[in-house]
């Protein structure tokens, strides 16, 4: 008995050890050589110090800023309803992406700097939050907004006028600032200051500024996709027997998308090592 | 394309970004139609302020040399008024009375000066070339 309760504990601590090991230990080279695959850049020592700083620092913040909001959103909800206190996925999911959302924001937050040499010098390249965007990813975040937006116009309708409006109201107000704000960091991340920098430094240093700025539309459109999945949900409960199967088909197709972005986001932050076995992790050359 | 700022000269910050700028073009390094960064961009990248750039821009675009054209940002005007000769008179006086007080401030001979002038003169052609 007391054998199996130990192997029951063991089991969450070894998790737990693994992860903290995983998020905050040292980035595994072969991440840094499969970022450096995707984006062709050159291996030079600067380009490398770089990008393991960067993958590393960006992993800690997202992993810290989700684990925080999780649990603060957990405790807030159990504080306020004790006894009615359930744990819903769709609550877990928008809290870790919120979380990590605010995780990439803080970690490219640590990157600005004002420059303080005597001579500052600075390149006339333009760097546009447009330039950064990927369009499959960009295209599904307005598509997300665009379908939150309409499913809480939906549940509002199909609701009795009264509360659920409001919270309806609440949930219109919270796609817009979402959109609002990912906009704005993203144009904060691509105007970033940077002083002039020999040509494989600023291509590495344009690489992680694209990855930051298609992080956040993935994880945005994954928030997006999850809140208009609980709008479809909300709605389906107001709706007549007619058109509730096809709101729950909807809602559920939805959240697997929105769970497909999250997977999305994360790959593009810290991209898996190369499978081959002939890869090998780059070498400098300068 | 570099822009270079010494926030301790003598020359103010402004008129080192506008002199630079306006050499760039006048000059052909940068083209007719190439988007120029956004102030936010080029104020974080020099690490000056805002308002400074913004001064810059709005000097260019009197001068005829940048076109802003909302949206689309700030690119360099398809075709440039030039300058009359009196207005070349005018701002080779202005440039010239400031690079003397560089001159006087760090105590080089008149020599010197001329020499250091010639040595950036032909930096320029060589790097327009």
């Amino acid at each position: 008995m007391v054998a199996r309760l130990f192997i029951l504990a063991l089991v969450p601590f070894a998790f737990l050890v693994s992860w903290v090991r995983r998020t905050y230990g040292d980035v595994d080279p072969r991440r840094v050589a499969a970022f450096i695959t995707r984006h062709n850049l050159e291996p030079t020592d600067s380009n490398i110090a770089l990008i393991e700083r960067a993958l590393a620092r960006s992993r800690h913040f997202r992993a810290t800023c989700s684990l925080i909001a999780l649990t603060s959103t957990l405790a807030v909800l159990f504080s306020r309803a004790p006894d009615t206190f359930t744990i819903h996925f769709t609550t877990v999911f928008v809290a870790i992406m919120a979380g990590y959302l605010f995780g990439i924001v803080a970690s490219e937050n640590h990157w600005i700097r004002s420059p303080r040499a005597s001579t500052r010098v600075a390149s006339l390249e333009l760097r546009s939050r447009a330039g950064y965007r990927n369009a499959g990813v960009r295209n599904g975040f307005w598509i997300g907004a665009l379908l939150a937006l309409l499913a809480t116009l939906a549940s509002a309708a199909l609701s009795s006028p009264g509360n659920r409006v409001r919270v309806e109201a609440t949930n219109g107000l919270l796609i817009l600032a979402i959109v609002a704000a990912i906009a704005f960091m993203q144009h904060r991340i691509a105007t970033r200051g940077r002083p002039a920098l020999p040509a494989p430094l600023a291509k590495a240093d344009n690489a992680l500024r694209n990855c930051a700025v298609v992080g956040l539309d993935a994880a945005g459109a994954s928030m997006l996709w999850m809140l208009a999945a609980l709008s479809l949900q909300r709605a389906s409960h107001h709706s007549s027997l007619q058109i509730r199967g096809l709101l729950t088909l909807s809602s559920i197709i939805t959240a697997i998308a929105a769970v497909a972005f999250a997977s999305k986001a994360r790959k593009i932050a810290l991209p898996k090592p190369l499978r081959s076995r002939s890869t090998r992790v780059p070498t400098s050359v300068s | 394309m570099i822009l270079s700022v010494d926030p301790g000269s003598a020359v103010p910050v402004y008129e080192q970004v506008r002199a630079q700028l306006a050499t760039m073009i006048n000059g052909g390094t940068l083209a007719a139609g190439t988007a120029l960064p956004t102030i936010r961009q080029l104020a974080n990248d020099l690490g000056i302020a805002k308002g400074t750039v913004s001064k810059v821009y709005e000097a260019l675009i009197r001068d005829g040399l940048i076109v802003s054209d909302g949206r689309r940002g700030t690119s360099v005007a398809a075709s440039r008024s030039l300058l009359s000769e009196a207005q070349r008179r005018a701002r080779l006086h202005d440039a010239a009375q400031q690079y003397a007080i560089v001159v006087t401030q760090l105590a080089v001979s008149g020599a010197g000066a001329v020499r250091a002038l010639e040595q950036q003169l032909i930096q320029l052609a060589q790097d327009a070339s």
